[in-house]
Formats: C-alpha cells, structure tokens, sequence
C-alpha cells in the first residue's frame, strides 16, 4: 500500500475515533438536548467512515483520484470541527467544564489535523484544494 | 470538428470570457459546495421567515419543496448550458442576444444588478455583527462592513479556486449548525406540536407560496452557468445545482419560517440562537455564511464586466466593484444620505427583468439552435474561440428580453395571481422561439450587425 494511501486511512480512522470521543462526551457531559451533540457527532462519524470507504477502494497507483477523494473527505470534517467549536460551548446544553474543554480540544485537533493533512495531500499528489 | 478547442489565451483571468479548458475543470462536490456556499447565507433564512405570516408550518413545507423543484428544474436547463459551452452565463448570451446585447443583459443581470446586492449584503453583514457584539468598536455597523467587505473581496479576487475553498471549508458546518439551532429553538418554544398549531395572520395559496419561493433564487438559478462551466462532463454542474436546491433549499426555508411561527415578529433565528449562548455560532455563520454568498455576486459581477468593456482584467474589476460597494454599504451603515430603500427598489426592478432572459437562453438552447438553425450536437451548438462570429445584435432575442420585461413589470398590477417571474421567463421564451421561427421561415434576417471575437475572446 502506498505511503500516501496509509496516511490517509491512518488520518481518517482517527478523526472516526475524534468523532466517537465527541458522541459520547456529548452523551455524558450536556445535560440538555444531549441528542443534539450525539447525533451530530454520528452524523460525522458516518461521513468520515464513507470517506475512508472511497479511499480504501480507490485503486494503487490511481494517485491524482486518492488526492481527489481524500482533499474531499478531509474538507468535510475539518468543517465539521466548527460545529464542535462553535456549538460546544451554547449555554442552553449546559455543557460540564470538562466536557466542554475536551470538546473544544477535539474540534481544534480536527481543525488543525484537518490543515496539515490538507496540505499534505497537496503537496503529495498536486491535486486542487478546491478540487 | 465539434467542440474543437480553439487556442485563447486567458488575457482576462479565471476563463472570463474564454473556455474553461479541460484540467481546469473541477468535481460535482466541488460545485455542489459552491452553490451551497451561495445558499449558505442569514438572507435566505430570513427570506424562509417571512413566509410564516402567509403560511402555516405544513404550507411552508410543501411551497419550499414545489417551489425548490420548479427552481430546480430551471436551473438544470440553464446550467446544462453552461456544462456544454464551459463559458460564463454573459458569453453564452452572445449567441441568443448578439455582442451588444449580451453586454447590456449581462450588465443588468449580474454586472449591475449582483453588484448592488454585494453592496446590500455586505451593509448586512454590518448589521449582524453589529447585534451579535454590540458593544465593541470593530462591530458598528459601518466599520464591519468594511472588514467584512474586503473579506469577501479577497475569495472574488483570487477567482473560482477561492470561492470553492471557502466553501468547502463553511458549507458543512453551515448546514449542521442551522438545523441544530432550529429544533433547539422549536424546543423552547413550545416543541413540534406547537409548531403544528401556529397558524399565521393570513393565508395564501400554495400557488402564491410555490412563486414566493422561485422568486427568491430565480436570478441565482440564471447565472448558474458561471459555476457549471466548470463542470468535467456537462451534467454535473447541473445535477449539483438541483441537489443543491431541491434538498437543501428547503431545510433553510424551513429553519425561517418554522421559526417564525412560534416566535413574536421581528425576533429572527440570530436573536434565538444569541438567547441560546450560541453566540460563536452566530458570529461563524454570519461571517463565512454572509462571505460565502456575497463573494460569488461580486464575482459573477466582474464577470459581466469583462464581457462589457475590453482591456481590463477580472481581478481589476473586483477591486473596482468591491471597492465602490463596500463603501456604498459604510455610508448607509453611517447614514451618509444613501437611502437603502432606493438601492432596494432598485435591485428589485432590476430582478424583474431577468426571467425573460433565463427565458430567452432556454429557447435558444433546447429549441432555436437545434431545430430552426440545425445545430444538433449540444457539445457544438455555441461555438466560441477567436475568429467566431456573432451578430452584434440578434433582435429577436432582443426583442424578447424587452417585450417581456414590461409584460413582467405590468403582470403584478394587471393579474396579481401570475407571479411575474413566471409570466417574464414565459414571454422572454416565447417571443424569441417565435420570432426566430418567423425569421428562418420567411429567410429574415435575424442578426443586425456583425461581430468578429478577438484573440483574447472579447
């Protein structure tokens, strides 16, 4: 498997797990509309997983499709690290402290993972950011 | 040979007036995610609001939904064009309008018209930010504007690329944020079954509704051939448009209005979602929603530009239109004497006058060309490159924009029910298949005038 390739699912299993951490701190730490953080993050999940799912099937040596299906999927999350950012901290989820603050670290993370892996792919494959 | 490739040089930048050529071209999602970055904006939330005071939760459903379709249905039409012709909407209108009269239409449709909806936008903006954050200096209404103007500058000016980045970076975030505050929002007041029960002032028909809803979007649905030209096979452009409209158009008509039923009038999504604390939301959706739109008007306006006066470039344009309506948008913001109500009117006037062009463009397309003129092959119907002559002016398309401009400007004060939007787009249709058929039958001229394009495409 070619080394680009591996970054990638490497990249997108842990964003899947980023989003699994902000499912169940969502669950755990908002006391109200505790659905709302949930089945965003679900929502996420899923979108990163069908991502990782067009990566896996794209074939060995197919470099410009691999930059072209993982520029795309990386868009969608690195966007979706807003909603945790932004969202998190809404006074009517009474979010706990620490919930929030892990919150507010996993959209960073995603953000800033989002960036590099971005540049990454660019810079690997010559593909358009805005492809 | 069918759609052979003539060398042009890109003198203007971004393809404004040549073929964006093939390795330029980008994906379905890419477009989808600029269309929905258009969408992605308060104005279309508010716009949904003010139909709770005609409608009730479930008329608003079906009115978004119907409605979204006909739009839908246009737009695969005149973006389809766009994928086959790989030229911006004000080029495409050279063949069905002559030079001279693509430089006029292009000008009301998006060279003036768009730039004074960049400049409304962007006084807006001023405004959002100014009730989000109210107390701090960089948020009046008139310095926000400013940095809020020269934002969305900056996405117009590098072109295309910039716009699709800055959507594809706002638009998933945008479109989960908004449904989020929305259920919240119904929650507190009162949930679904309240929701259910609202009932507005007034009624309407369905009818009125459905053309309340093409009328929002019927100008974004004409210029979609600015964003479908660079669609890799010709469909795509089109197909994202109608996803884009037909599912997502909806869900932002409903945040509004659904809202609007339960709350007191006046009182909108932002004042919820502030009195909720989500107030890095707001901010977020505000900024990037408000730059993700107003950035395209700018930049299609600047398209239209180019194809109206020769020797300056696109990027020059931006400056020029971005510069001027950003300070338009300060001055209303400080009260200098510009009426915002004026500039309204005005841009409302003008909208009145772009369905018959939308109706113009179909019929030449899907009709004139193939079957008065025989030119078959989609993917050879507009020929474009240097060398390529066009009338200076085709009349009866001409004449079409003209005759159904008044009927449209006329229709509401003599049948209120039949939207003007429909009646223009059916006119503008009509007279130009008719008068073309009248033409090629009875061997009349159709052109007055020749014009020969330039090496730069001009």
């Amino acid at each position: 498997m070619g080394s680009l390739k591996r970054f990638v699912m490497v990249v997108f299993s842990i964003t899947s797990l980023l989003f699994i951490i902000g499912a169940i701190v969502g669950y755990v730490g908002a006391t109200n509309y505790t659905i709302h953080l949930v089945a965003f993050s679900v929502a996420g999940l899923l979108l990163t997983l069908a991502s990782l799912a067009r990566v896996t099937i794209t074939p060995e040596g197919a470099t410009e499709r691999l930059g072209e299906v993982s520029v795309q999927g990386t868009w969608i999350w690195t966007s979706l690290s807003l909603v945790y950012i932004t969202m998190s901290p809404a006074s009517i989820y009474g979010t706990h402290p620490w919930a929030l603050a892990i919150l507010e670290v996993v959209g960073f993370v995603m953000l800033a993972f989002g960036a590099y892996t971005l540049f990454r792919i660019k810079r690997d494959t010559g593909v358009y950011l805005s492809i | 040979m069918v759609n052979q490739e003539k060398k042009t040089e890109d003198y203007y930048g971004d393809f404004a007036v040549v073929r964006v050529p093939e390795h330029e071209r980008r994906t379905m999602m890419n477009q989808l995610m600029v269309f929905l970055g258009v969408l992605a904006v308060w104005a279309a939330v508010f716009g949904g609001a003010s139909m709770a005071g005609i409608m009730d939760a479930w008329e608003i459903v079906w009115a978004s939904v119907l409605g979204s379709v006909v739009l839908g249905v246009i737009a695969f039409l005149i973006g389809l064009i766009g994928g086959y012709a790989s030229v911006p909407t004000y080029v495409i209108l050279r063949h069905s309008m002559g030079r001279f009269g693509s430089i006029l239409t292009g000008l009301v449709l998006s060279g003036i018209s768009a730039a004074l909806w960049f400049s409304f936008e962007t006084w807006l903006f001023g405004v959002i930010m100014q009730e989000t954050f109210p107390n701090f200096v960089l948020t009046k209404v008139e310095i926000a504007a400013i940095w809020g103007g020269l934002l969305m500058m900056s996405t117009a000016l590098i072109g295309y690329r910039g716009l699709s980045a800055l959507s594809y970076f706002v638009v998933p975030a945008w479109f989960a944020i908004i449904p989020m505050a929305l259920v919240a929002a119904i929650s507190v007041h009162g949930g679904w079954g309240a929701l259910l029960a609202a009932q507005p002032a007034h009624h309407v028909s369905l009818a009125t509704g459905i053309t309340f809803v093409i009328g929002l979007y019927i100008v974004g649905a004409t210029i979609a051939p600015d964003v479908t030209r660079y669609s890799r096979r010709p469909f795509d452009g089109s197909i994202a448009w109608f996803i884009h409209v037909v599912v997502f158009m909806p869900i932002i008509l409903m945040a509004g209005g659904w809202l609007q039923l339960l709350v007191p009038a006046g009182r909108t999504l932002v004042a919820e979602m502030i009195g909720m604390g989500m107030i890095w939301a707001v901010l977020l959706t505000g900024i990037v929603g408000q730059w993700t739109t107003n950035d395209n008007n700018l930049y299609s306006a600047s398209l239209a530009w180019v194809n109206a006066v020769p020797r300056i470039k696109r990027s020059i344009w931006v400056l020029i239109l971005g510069i001027i309506g950003t300070a338009v948008a300060a001055m209303i913001g400080m009260g200098y004497g510009i009426s915002l109500s004026a500039l309204l009117q005005f841009g409302t006037l003008l909208g009145t006058f772009i369905p018959p062009i939308t109706g113009v463009m179909i019929a030449d397309f899907y009709l004139v060309q193939p079957f008065l003129l025989n030119r078959r092959n989609p993917r050879g119907r507009y020929e474009f490159g240097p060398g390529t002559i066009y009338g200076s002016l085709r009349w009866p398309g001409f004449l079409g924009w003209i005759l159904g401009s008044i009927i449209a400007y006329y229709t509401p004060m003599v049948a209120p029910q039949m939207p003007a939007a429909i009646s223009g787009l059916l006119a503008g249709f009509f007279i130009h298949l008719i008068l073309m058929a009248i033409c090629v039958a009875g061997r009349i001229p159709y052109d007055a005038g020749k014009w020969r394009e330039t090496e730069t495409g001009w």
